[in-house]
């Protein structure tokens, strides 16, 4: 019978250790591309923008307002990003409960008979010997896997490079106060 | 105030209809619509808006962020920051 020691040397560790690995580079891969498939549609998906709006108020105090075309942007451009998750840290618990019996039972059943009669006798010994071992044992084991998911800043190159060209006329310069007399 | 501790904001796309029914379903609230009832901004609790994926309801759903720069960058553009006021 394996020894306990044994018992815990052919634990496969390595092996479970691989599959953790390879099931998070597959999750991770599974996140990625639900992040990338996220900035695709953020940038497929435009919404109607007014940006301007323009107050006059009249010489008679009464208000009005004129909005600008709209124009269309992305959500990308708006600043409406795809967020990145890492695994930053995963770990393996593995508990075992080892039980090992041995019992042995050895019985021995001696019988003696013996006759006598006329001028002759007879005797017979009977011996019974049963020997039993048992072994038994169990083996109980559980494994725990810890994973640890973090946001991360997203590839750099992901995004478009925003350029604002501001052709409106630049503000005035404030009016400066009149001189004191 | 809509509590966020361990909530994300995710990009939520239905298949054919409003999406709003599977995200309260997961525990989430619609924020915003974008820009109509099939696209939605929702802010769901981590797990179950990843747990979401593949869920034949939806055409995606994936997490989002907000780039605070580029953000007030358009709010600059569109005129509703305070640097140049209209």
């Amino acid at each position: 019978m394996a020894s306990v020691g044994q018992e815990l040397l052919d634990v496969p560790l390595p092996d479970m250790v691989t599959k953790l690995a390879l099931g998070i580079a597959e999750a991770q891969r599974a996140l990625d591309e639900n992040s990338v498939e996220t900035a695709l549609l953020l940038a497929d998906t435009p919404i109607e923008i007014v940006p301007a709006l323009t107050q006059t108020i009249d010489e008679d105090g009464s208000v009005t307002f004129t909005a600008a075309d709209p124009v269309a942007m992305p959500l990308l451009q708006i600043g409406l990003n795809p967020a990145f998750y890492q695994f930053s840290e995963a770990s393996i618990e593995v508990t075992m409960d080892i039980k090992t019996t041995t019992s042995q039972e050895t019985n021995i059943k001696v019988g003696f008979k013996a006759k006598v009669g006329f001028a002759c006798w007879s005797a017979s010994v009977r011996v019974d010997v049963s020997h039993n071992r048992k072994f038994q044992k169990e083996v109980r084991g559980t494994s725990r896997l810890f994973v640890k998911m973090m946001p991360v800043p997203p590839p750099p190159r992901i995004f478009p490079e925003v350029t604002v060209i501001d052709n409106r006329p630049p503000a005035p310069p404030p009016t400066p106060p009149p001189p004191e007399e | 105030m809509l509590p966020i501790e361990g909530r994300s904001l995710f990009f939520v796309v239905g298949r054919g209809e409003a999406p709003d029914a599977i995200v309260r379903a997961a525990g989430g609230v619609v924020v915003a619509h974008v820009p109509d009832a099939r696209r939605v901004l929702a802010v769901l609790p981590l797990a179950a808006g990843t747990g979401l994926r593949g869920h034949p309801g939806l055409e995606l759903a994936g997490p989002v962020s907000i780039d605070a720069e580029r953000f007030a960058r358009f709010m600059e553009l569109i005129g509703l920051d305070d640097a140049r006021p209209p």
